[in-house]
């Protein structure tokens, strides 16, 4: 019979932890952690708001519209900087996000790390060969980094002074 | 093992995010019940390197059924070897949210943490695979390595451990 009784400790991964896994899988994935001076909650807010915010900081989204939405399943219309409409699904959950389309992947995640937030973003494009691409997708990941901060910093209640 | 799980790991082999996203909703709380057991307060660093570990060879794996005995044999080893490193400044100990085991008579409850501590790491593997998740005998051997004889021994001495530990 076994000794074993009571509850056990089992270890838990934050979003940014489980971002960096997936990133392992995609070795064509451009990806990057910053850490943001600013709360989680306020960070998440505004990463999250794929509608109105996406666009402001992320180069390759023009503008990004929510087509249906169950749960935390997403089906969404972007059009690029160029004017070419892409569909894609998501997963968006609180500090998560994986968008998907037929020739792309992109990622965030945030979790909190003291008053501050670790933000993490991937980029990725499915078409074989691409992985030489990779520096210069994280170059642009690194501003638009800088962006999502200034917005952060801009929005009222963002914990900043 | 759920049809479902082996379609997300065929999708995830050939390079869908999305796929990979659910595939790791489905694993990690299974690697981070292993790490979390052994390997205590550097439990969250062992379950990291495991599943960034499955993750990268995941188009190498041919049989998607043998998905969670594979994560399983990486878990313990590197929950094994993150044991072994003090803990970082500022570590704490794993959430006892893993489900409750409800082996056992009578169930008592208590704090498991306090008593693991008083294992070794080997021996902690020793009761997770074999108490708490119902490895064979040899299979226990094979993945820590040992003699199935050394297997019986280090858990009859984890099981005398942990019961005296409980009860004072």
């Amino acid at each position: 019979m076994s000794v074993l009784t009571g509850v056990w400790p089992a270890a838990e991964l934050d979003p940014v932890q489980r971002m960096r896994i997936l990133v392992a899988a995609m070795p064509q994935a451009a990806f990057r952690e910053c850490l943001i001076d600013a709360p989680f909650d306020a960070v998440w807010r505004v990463a999250s708001d794929l509608e109105n915010g996406t666009a402001q900081w992320e180069k390759n989204v023009a503008a990004l519209t929510i087509l249906e939405q169950e749960d935390d399943r997403l089906a969404v219309e972007i059009r690029s900087p160029l004017g070419f409409r892409l569909r894609a699904q998501a997963i968006l959950r609180p500090g998560w996000c994986v968008m998907q389309g037929r020739i792309f992947a992109v990622g965030m995640a945030a979790a909190p790390e003291g008053d501050r937030t670790r933000f993490a973003h991937f980029e990725a494009l499915r078409i074989p060969g691409t992985k030489v691409i990779r520096p210069l997708l994280r170059h642009r990941i690194h501003h638009e980094f800088e962006s999502l901060e200034r917005l952060v910093r801009r929005k009222p209640g963002s914990g900043i002074s | 093992m759920d049809v479902d799980v082996v379609e997300l790991i065929r999708l995830a082999q050939r390079g869908d995010a999305l796929a990979m996203s659910q595939l790791l909703d489905a694993l990690a709380p299974y690697v981070g019940r292993i790490c979390g057991a052994i390997a205590l307060e550097n439990g969250e660093d062992a379950a990291q390197e495991t599943l960034i570990t499955v993750f990268r060879q995941l188009r190498s794996l041919r049989d998607p059924t043998a998905l969670h005995a594979w994560a399983r044999t990486i878990a313990v080893r590197e929950a094994i070897r993150a044991a072994q490193v003090p803990a970082a400044a500022g570590a704490v100990a794993p959430a006892n949210t893993a489900a409750a085991v409800e082996r056992g008579d009578p169930v008592v409850t208590g704090d498991v943490h306090r008593v693991l501590k008083r294992l070794s790491p080997d021996q902690r593997a020793i009761l997770v695979l074999r108490d708490l998740h119902g490895v064979d005998e040899a299979e226990a051997a094979r993945l820590l390595g040992v003699a199935r004889g050394t297997v019986k021994s280090r858990l009859h001495r984890a099981r005398a451990v942990f019961r005296r530990e409980w009860t004072t």
